[in-house]
């Protein structure tokens, strides 16, 4: 009998051992279990902020072109600086200024004295024709004068001999000799109109004749003051190395200093102190009534997330003010999409540089969960937190289910799949690494 | 030295028997004694000796009574951290709990009805049980089927524990523990002016507590072990008992299988240890002529 | 007066088994006249079929093979053992140390299926402990020379396996009971026979089987009772489809079941239920004879 109570007694240890060990074991499975937050899809837009780095460019800029051939002495500007009329933008070495100018003046008499010589040589050419047509003239006036002086002359001869006519009864051969010499003076008469005519027509040959040679005189000379300048644009270098030569002279007597005579931002500076320059640009800038832009590129997936006329902000380093403005053109551009912002005057006055943030709300998706609950598993996945009913009963488990993302910011995704739906509980935060099929416990807050 | 010599005559039989018998006992033991080595044998070790079993080896398992790599890790496992283990053994406790309490409530008139009295049909309805008994738990899968289908029972403990207790197992038990009782005792009773319910519970129980004890000890060995049912009826593994788990185990987890089994067997051999006693001498009465 | 007091006292006598008969009428019998009455019914359409399913029945193969294996099986594993329990029970009965081996063969029955099907495996596998030593007993010793590994489970020794773990199960409980049949008769008519002079057999045909002839009725019961129970076993060990030679009515109803097949398992079930109802009858009339015939003598 003593043995069978000690039986009984091991019998009840053994049980109580078992029931112990049971919540034993609850507790250490339990502990060992992930602990999940959850939440059920929403249905929701999404958000999504674009932050992408650009530069402040003009939009059209206009250049400074280089002093040809000067020496740079300094520079005096840099690009984003603001200019005004009076603003210096680099200085020449004026010692070398005045050298390039007096070679340049040289150069320039050479020139003048040579034109002179041709043209007064020309000059004299149609003097001396002028001359030769005068003395031409003046000899026909003359031989037009004694020849009109005979023919008057013989005109009297013949009205004389017309008093002399004979008696009506004078003899026949008195008539035939009056009558005979009044023919031969008829006929002195008419030749000596002819010789006048002649004359006359001859003059007027010489004259032109004269004429066409002063005519080639004048042609002469003007070919004389085109012979070292042989085209209409070399007359036009001529007159601009008067120009420059004036120039020069108001940049020598102003101490070297290039002013930018127009205002407007610096954009971009070519030179430096100790080049000799070119007659390309030098300087370009951004004058003020054509303004400034913000250009950025940006990729095909930031490009659904900005629009033309979406509303931008624009934040310029050095500043902490933002600038609110919109989207004034997205052109697309080898590969990318070039954006660009037509900037209020004055606002990005003297920065080439500026961050362009965009906000873009999406449509409304059905299932949009907290971007931590999306894990990859070859593929976007997701743990749906169920009820499972195993050994232990019902029990909370997760199973992972394969979605597509159909979009997402840096908090929220939103995504889809044919056996979603609003009321899943979509595990976003666990405390420890999730398996598919795990069993888990809800957080308590 | 004639006594001596007579004596040892008449002991040599009982020698010549106990060492024939030792053989088959033996036989029986020896399975058994894997369990334990089994149970406390490391994984790496069992599954390297069974490897050939497992169909991944050459050759042939061999077996180590003696683990040559003991660990009490299966029993850490299986203790700590299986929560599942606990939950299908108190499935299993309170299932055979209901049915052996089920059976003794229901089945101990039962039996006192068809071992002291006498009426009509008794013969027939007796055989009828016997039948009942008889019947492999197929032949009777689809009236309980249907049965605990109209109950609206299936998938509930109850479709595993009622129609245990009205199993007519422990009722031919007792029943033979009842017969072995003097029917002059209860006549005696009878004339003494004691009532029906008070003869059974001052006779039947106490004279026949050795064939109740040893109906208990049947019945829990019997629903300890409980296969078919459970699987047939119960769906949910929540309510399943614990000797639906060892199955599951894999083969190639044997070591954790035999910590299992070992668990299991303690309660069992409790059981037995305590019902020894009426197990042998409750059997007996069966055993009896009628 | 007295007719109703005893009237009144008999119905009082039923009280005892009214509840576990409502329990058996409801749990077994109705639900048992129910598949009667569906195994003359199709199963989908409910439909009247006649016998039709009772046909289906015995035309099927598989009913064939598994009532011819469940026969078998029947046939050698209940003499099996009951000859060999009847044995060690014989041998032990007189020994003082016999609650010591009865105990160890009483182990098994504690033992849960699904680890007995686990060690079965280890041992019986192909490449199993068993055929381990078998060869390693061939090579050494020649005794069975040229030991070709046996795949158990899946051959024509698939129905010994069976056998042998039925019998190592089953073996310690029968003994029991032998031996509570043997310690009933009464010692001392052997003793007088003995010093009559009366052989071991002698004594063994005249005196010890006679008294043994309940014990021979419950313990056939029982053992015919384990053997059914034993397909947990085979089922855990072997699946639903096991080798042909251990397919048995059990398996062909389990497997009815799993595919809905109602109307034909509710014609077997009928059938088997009958072939053992009037096996019990016949066998408890005969023994009811015999024992008329024992008091008459």
């Amino acid at each position: 009998m003593d043995s069978k109570k000690k039986l009984w007694r091991g019998f009840a240890a053994f049980m109580s051992a078992m029931l112990i060990m049971t919540y034993v074991s609850r507790m250490v499975y339990v502990s060992r279990m992930p602990q999940i937050r959850w939440m059920n899809p929403i249905a929701s837009s999404i958000q999504k902020k674009l932050q992408v780095d650009g530069t402040v460019e003009a939009v059209n800029s206009q250049a400074v072109t280089g002093l040809d051939g000067l020496l740079v002495k300094k520079v005096c500007v840099a690009s984003g600086d603001r200019m005004e009329p009076e603003t210096v933008l680099y200085e020449v070495d004026v010692e070398d200024l005045m050298t390039q100018l007096s070679r340049l003046e040289a150069e320039e008499q050479v020139w003048q004295g040579q034109v002179q010589a041709q043209r007064r040589e020309a000059q004299e050419e149609i003097v001396r024709a002028q001359e030769d047509y005068d003395i031409s003239v003046a000899e026909l006036d003359r031989k037009i004068a004694e020849e009109t002086a005979l023919l008057e002359d013989m005109m009297e001869d013949l009205d004389t001999h017309l008093f002399r006519i004979p008696k009506e009864d004078a003899s026949d051969e008195i008539w035939i000799a009056w009558a005979d010499e009044r023919l031969r003076l008829d006929r002195e008469i008419e030749a000596k109109k002819r010789a006048i005519e002649d004359t006359n027509f001859q003059k007027e040959k010489i004259l032109k004749q004269a004429d066409r040679s002063i005519e080639d005189a004048k042609q002469a000379q003007s070919e004389v003051t085109g012979a070292y300048a042989p085209s209409f644009s070399a007359i036009g270098q001529v007159q601009a190395r008067e120009d420059k030569i004036e120039a020069w002279k108001q940049l020598a007597e102003d101490e070297g200093k290039v002013r930018a005579g127009q205002e407007g931002t610096v954009l971009e500076v070519m030179l430096q102190s100790g080049m000799r320059m070119g007659s390309e640009a030098v300087v370009r800038y951004a004058d003020d009534e054509s303004g400034l832009m913000f250009s950025t590129v940006i990729t095909q997936e930031q490009k659904s997330m900005l629009h033309t006329g979406d509303s931008v902000r624009l934040r310029f380093p050095g500043s902490s003010e933002e600038v609110a403005e919109t989207v004034d053109f997205i052109m697309q551009e080898n590969g990318g999409y070039t954006v660009k912002i037509y900037l209020e005057p004055g606002v990005a006055r003297g920065r080439t540089e500026g961050v362009m943030e965009a906000a873009s709300t999406s449509e409304i998706y059905d299932f949009v969960v907290p971007v931590k609950a999306l894990h990859n598993e070859g593929g976007n996945c997701v743990y749906v937190l169920e009820e499972r009913n195993g050994i232990l009963g019902t029990e909370l488990s997760i199973r992972s289910l394969t979605v597509r993302l159909l979009d997402q910011n840096e908090d929220y995704a939103a995504i889809a799949d044919d056996l979603l739906s609003g009321d899943m509980k979509i595990v976003t935060e666990s405390d420890r690494e999730l398996e598919n099929g795990a069993a888990v416990k809800e957080w308590l807050d | 030295m004639l006594e001596i010599r007579k004596k040892w005559k008449k002991r040599r039989g009982a020698w010549a028997a106990a060492v024939i018998c030792l053989f088959p006992a033996a036989l029986i033991c020896a399975p058994l004694l894997m369990i334990p080595g089994g149970a406390l044998m490391d994984g790496a070790e069992i599954n390297r000796i069974l490897a050939p079993v497992l169909g991944e080896g050459k050759g042939f398992a061999v077996w180590h009574l003696i683990p040559l790599y003991p660990t009490i890790g299966h029993f850490y496992r299986l203790l700590i951290e299986s929560p599942a283990f606990y939950q299908l053994f108190w499935n299993t406790v309170g299932m055979t709990a209901a049915i052996l309490f089920g059976q003794l409530a229901v089945g101990l008139p039962s039996a006192w009805a068809f071992a002291a009295f006498q009426f009509r049909g008794r013969d027939f309805l007796f055989g009828l049980y016997v039948v009942l008994m008889l019947l492999p738990f197929q032949v009777m899968l689809l009236p309980q089927y249907i049965i605990l289908q109209k109950l609206e029972l299936y998938n509930h403990p109850a479709a595993v524990i009622l129609p245990a207790i009205f199993s007519t197992f422990p009722v031919f038990i007792m029943y033979r523990g009842f017969t072995q009782i003097d029917a002059e005792i209860m006549e005696a009773a009878r004339l003494d002016g004691a009532g029906e319910l008070q003869i059974f519970l001052q006779i039947g129980l106490t004279l026949g507590k050795m064939g109740i004890q040893s109906a208990v000890v049947l019945s829990f060995l019997e629903n300890w072990n409980l296969v078919e049912q459970p699987m047939a009826f119960l769906e949910e593994q929540a309510k399943w008992p614990l000797s639906l788990y060892l199955p599951q185990i894999d083969i190639g987890q044997a070591g954790f299988a035999f910590a299992v089994s070992v668990v299991v067997l303690i309660p069992a051999l409790f059981v037995f240890a305590l019902g020894q006693d009426a197990l042998e001498e409750g059997i007996a009465c069966i055993g009896v002529k009628q | 007066m007295r007719g109703k007091w005893r009237l009144r006292w008999k119905s009082r006598r039923l009280l005892f088994l009214l509840p576990g008969f409502a329990g058996v009428l409801l749990f077994y019998i109705l639900p048992f006249l129910e598949v009667v009455r569906r195994s003359f019914f199709k199963a989908g359409n409910n439909a009247f079929v006649g016998v039709d399913n009772y046909h289906s029945v015995f035309e099927n193969g598989a009913f064939a093979i598994a009532v011819r294996n469940t026969a078998l099986y029947l046939a050698m594993g209940v003499p099996c053992l009951m000859g060999i329990s009847l044995f060690l029970a014989m041998l032990l009965r007189h020994l003082a140390v016999r609650r010591r081996f009865v105990s160890a063969m009483l182990l098994p029955m504690a033992v849960p299926a699904a680890v007995m099907v686990l060690t079965l495996r280890i041992l019986v596998d192909r490449q199993g402990v068993l055929n381990g030593i078998l060869t390693n007993v061939s090579e050494k010793y020649e005794v069975i020379s040229g030991f070709i590994p046996i795949d158990y489970m899946n051959s024509e020794w698939a129905l010994v396996v069976v056998l042998f773990s039925f019998l190592w199960k089953n073996t310690g409980y029968m003994v029991i009971l032998w031996l509570a049949g043997l310690s009933a008769l009464p010692r001392e008519v052997e003793e007088a026979a003995k010093v009559d002079g009366a052989g071991r057999w002698q004594s063994w045909h005249y005196i010890i089987r006679p008294g043994l002839s309940g014990s021979f009725y419950t313990i056939g019961m029982l053992s015919v009772l384990q053997i059914f129970k034993s397909y947990r076993e085979v089922w855990m060990v072997a699946g639903s489809y096991p080798q042909e030679q251990i397919y048995f009515l059990q398996h062909l109803l389990q497997n009815w079941y799993l595919k809905l097949e109602f109307d034909r398992m509710a014609a077997l079930t009928v059938i088997l239920s009958l072939v053992l109802l009037v096996v019990c009858l016949l066998l408890q009339k005969r023994l009811e004879q015999r024992e008329k015939r024992a008091k008459r003598g």
